[in-house]
């Protein structure tokens, strides 16, 4: 199979886990990427990179968090040909993971969450994190330092409850700060560094259960 | 000219498009999210919607089953399968059990369907409000509006012209609470099955350019009135000819000879392997 | 067991396949892709047309293995044209450069740059030919040879008469072959000039492809143009009929009708965006039609008085009846009249896609059996009363 041939399909895959996470909110998914370091976007690792790719294009809009420098804004729109605009008129809003929790603040208190007309022009937010941990994770597998906080979505796609663990909170207050109402809103994708998404689109109900380095 | 075309025929720009439109809809459960809809080389209205999501979200690592009406077999479905087939080389299967998509044209399959599968439902007419309002600029206003006095008016019309509402298939459901969505022409039989069911539902219209979802336990309400409840097709005191069924979606069928009305399970699949089952594993026909 | 309804559909298919195979070859009789070129040009134009893909050679392919049915060939053209990425947004085409050889005004009788009849069957007369039943390559060849000749020998008499020297005869070469085809001014200009058109602020909006883009309503115009001009030809005619037979504005006049080539070109992406640094990657034939629609006006003062309005229409290739209709609709588009079904752009623009519609009426003939027993269970339950009572066997047999 040749190259390109084969990233089609590893696109592919990539995007079921995206369909996945956002048909179940709260619930991890791995997408897999593509092998050999990332070098199109500067600052940015892989698993973002493969949201951009998978998504991003000439027909669709961008906006990158404050506080990231213009290089990054002028790869993304030289890779997928989006026009890079005001936050309150992106498609998609871009939020790094080295974005610190002002930016994240901004990027998402200014994203459009579309009209009643037409909700489905509420952005679509990457939220890059460091590390997503699944309900049945142990706590001794999460190597990382940083504690994890564990946070309970509910709503359409999820039966009772769906536990997960991510090392950043600051993107659920600037969400509940949102007060949208549905079907306008936001989707928010949180995407770790192995390239585990967890999805948050406008209908799920987000809590905070704990904070430490295991649930419960 | 085969080589010209690509891996599940679309240009990757397309297939993001689609992607995107399938995101949004299942992020806004029953909303209808507009989309470009590609030319598909099989003719609008013969399942180019249901299409497009199949070949947008699946992969090699996929098993698929197509089903219309009911039937694995039918020339429709042997048509579709053959054209994902040749652009995508994945298996197919007709159990259900096996599959990981699932293309259907007015049917929900009778096993019940896991959160692994993912049902992709062809939709001729996705506007449920197109009945009694032509325009789409106006539907799309009620929508927004959740102004669904028509949709509500219509069925009352029904209950007092005939005793009862008269929708036949695709009868106007609640999904989450907000969004009154057409389930596409399933039986009323079926409707129910789309409530907080455990798989994905996926609906693609292809000529009216619209893509939507029912995303796994999220509420699908029927509109009916407390004192005219929903109803599904009866077939109270009629079993399957071939495996003696009771519970499932029946085809009237006239034997030729004789001129008797019979049944027959819809679901071929899921009839098949009643039987199967019943004479300890060799397939038989009635004959 | 009894009839049930298309079972062993994958036999089916391939005995269905076989037999149009069959009727495609059993003549014996082949034509090859260059052939169908040569001799149906108006039919390749109007699939490319209703396509939205220039592409002579795939068009005539298509048409061979749609064995002559413009509709599936337009079909096929359709399905191949979404796997082609749009890597490129060309240049605007300003027609006023298009190289004319047909240019008509039924508006004036003298224009600037003056009528240009071309080649047009408006003036034939509609009777069979029976000569072309014995046409072959060689009688063809002899009458291009013949009307070479009597061009020539015309341009040279024409050049004798103005240049009264033999020094002529060099250019003449050219002259005949390349006809009439030159830039030629636009005869509503010479309205516009003397103010007798509504003003219009420019509308530089980026177009929108709706190929790419979902159709919205209200739609901008150039969704509502690029609609018509791939609009099923015969559909856009009748409507463009019906809106100016009654159920539309008045009879319309054609400001001017234009057949030609324009030449396609695309910036180079790391250019300037500068007309001299686009690449020109070809020309294309079009016909473009202006018509003129008289309307009220009101000037700043209130005071009332009369101008024009103008309708817009251009195909890929000869289309000319399809390009006026289209100008007509375009107008009756414009002024959104709802009262009148011409008028009312989901009305026009939802019905004139031969794809949409070919395919959602011979959907019809797929079995629809599971919807239609639901509705048999609402209609009998109807006729039983109310309460939806179990039918009784005599019922069932009647």
């Amino acid at each position: 199979m040749d190259a390109a041939l084969s990233e089609i399909h590893r696109v592919q895959r990539s995007f079921r886990a995206v369909m996945d996470a956002m048909a179940r909110p709260g619930r991890p998914e791995a997408m897999p990427l593509a092998t050999g370091s990332q070098t199109r976007y500067p600052g940015i690792g892989k698993p973002l990179a493969t949201l951009i790719d998978m998504l991003v294009d000439q027909a669709t809009t961008f906006s990158l968090a404050q506080g990231c420098d213009d290089a990054l804004a002028r790869a993304i729109a030289s890779e997928t040909h989006a026009k890079s605009v005001m936050p309150d008129a992106a498609s998609f809003v871009i939020v790094p993971e080295r974005a610190d929790a002002p930016c994240i603040e901004m990027a998402i208190a200014h994203a459009t969450a579309g009209s009643l007309a037409s909700p489905e022009q509420g952005a679509t937010v990457f939220v890059g994190c460091s590390r997503i941990a699944g309900q049945d994770e142990r706590p001794g597998s999460v190597d990382d330092d940083r504690p994890l906080h564990w946070v309970s979505i509910e709503g359409p796609g999820v039966r009772d409850a769906h536990v997960f663990g991510v090392d950043r909170i600051d993107w659920a207050w600037a969400r509940n700060r949102r007060e949208d109402e549905f079907p306008c809103g936001i989707d928010i994708v949180l995407v770790d560094g192995r390239g585990v998404v967890v999805a948050i689109p406008r209908t799920s109900f987000v809590s905070l259960l704990a904070v430490g380095k295991g649930v419960k | 000219m085969e080589q010209l075309y690509n891996f599940a025929f679309f240009d990757e720009a397309s297939k993001r498009e689609i992607r995107r439109a399938i995101l949004k809809g299942i992020a806004i459960p029953g909303y209808q999210v507009p989309f470009a809809s590609r030319e598909m080389p099989i003719g609008r209205g013969w399942g180019t919607g249901g299409l497009q999501v199949t070949l947008a979200i699946i992969g090699s690592a996929d098993v698929l089953k197509v089903i219309d009406q009911g039937s694995d077999e039918s020339v429709n479905a042997v048509n579709i399968k053959k054209l994902v087939c040749a652009t995508t080389d994945v298996e197919t299967t007709s159990e259900t059990v096996r599959a990981s998509i699932i293309q259907s044209r007015h049917r929900i399959p009778e096993e019940p369907l896991r959160e692994d599968q993912v049902l992709v439902l062809q939709v001729p007419t996705p506007e449920p409000l197109r009945d009694f309002e032509p325009s789409e600029a106006v539907t799309r206003r009620l929508h927004a509006e959740a102004d669904y006095t028509g949709a509500w008016l219509g069925l009352f019309d029904q209950i007092i012209r005939y005793g009862s509402t008269t929708t036949g298939a695709d009868h106007p459901v609640k999904v989450n609470g907000r969004y009154i969505m057409a389930p596409s022409p399933i039986p009323r039989f079926d409707t129910l099955r789309l409530h907080m069911s455990d798989n994905l539902t996926l609906f693609g219209a292809g000529r009216e350019k619209k893509i939507y979802a029912v995303p796994p336990h999220t509420t699908v309400e029927p509109l009916d009135f407390a004192d005219y409840p929903f109803a599904v097709e009866d077939f109270s005191g009629k079993a399957c000819a071939r495996c003696g069924a009771t519970d499932t979606y029946l085809d009237e069928l006239v034997d030729e000879e004789t001129g008797d009305t019979y049944y027959c399970c819809n679901d071929t699949a899921f009839c098949a392997s009643r039987v199967e089952r019943a004479m300890g594993g060799a397939v038989h026909g009635k004959r | 067991m009894g009839y049930v309804a298309v079972r062993g559909g994958q036999e089916a298919i391939e005995e269905s396949l076989k037999l149009l195979e069959w009727e495609r070859v059993r003549s014996e009789r082949s034509v090859d892709i260059e052939s169908i070129q040569a001799a149906f040009p108006d039919l390749i134009d109007q699939i490319m047309g209703e396509s939205s893909l220039y592409a002579p050679e795939l068009a005539a392919l298509a048409l061979k293995q749609a064995q002559g049915s413009p509709e599936e060939a337009v079909f096929l053209l359709r399905a191949f044209r979404s796997t082609l990425e749009r890597p490129y947004v060309s240049r605007t085409v300003e027609p006023e450069t298009m190289a004319v050889d047909r240019r008509i005004s039924a508006a004036f009788k003298d224009v600037p740059g003056g009528q240009v009849l071309g080649a047009t069957r408006d003036y034939t007369h509609r009777l069979i030919d029976f000569n072309l039943r014995e046409e072959d390559g060689d009688s063809l060849h002899e009458a291009r040879k013949r009307l070479k000749r009597e061009w020539r020998k015309k341009a040279l008499g024409e050049a004798f008469a103005t240049a009264g020297s033999s020094a002529a005869s060099a250019g003449c070469e050219a002259l005949w072959e390349e006809c009439a085809a030159h830039a030629l001014p636009k005869v509503a200009e010479y309205l516009r000039e003397e103010g007798l058109l509504v003003e219009h602020e420019r509308n530089d909006e980026e177009p929108i492809d709706v190929t790419m883009e979902p159709l919205v309503f209200p739609a901008p115009r150039s969704a509502r143009l690029q609609t018509l001009a791939r609009g099923m030809t015969q559909a856009v005619s009748a409507l463009g009929y019906a809106a100016i037979r009654g159920f539309g504005p008045a009879h319309p006049t054609v400001a001017e009708l234009r057949h030609g080539t324009v030449e396609v070109a695309i910036d180079h992406p790391l250019g300037s965006g500068d007309e001299s640094d686009a690449y020109c990657v070809g020309t294309m034939p079009v016909t473009e039609v202006e018509s003129l629609f008289e309307v009220e006006t009101e000037d700043e003062a209130g005071e009332k008085g009369l101008g024009f309005e103008l309708g817009y229409g251009m195909v890929m290739g000869r289309g000319e009846t399809k390009a006026i209709a289209m100008s007509v609709l375009d107008n009756c588009l414009e002024r959104g009249d709802k009262r009148f079904p011409t008028q009312d752009e989901e009305f026009v623009l939802y019905h004139v896609d031969g794809i949409e519609a070919t395919g959602f009426i011979s959907h019809l003939k797929l079995p629809h059996y599971v919807t239609f027993q639901s509705k048999l269970s609402s209609v009998r339950k109807t006729r039983d009363g109310a309460g939806g009572v179990e039918r009784s066997s005599t019922t069932e047999t009647e």
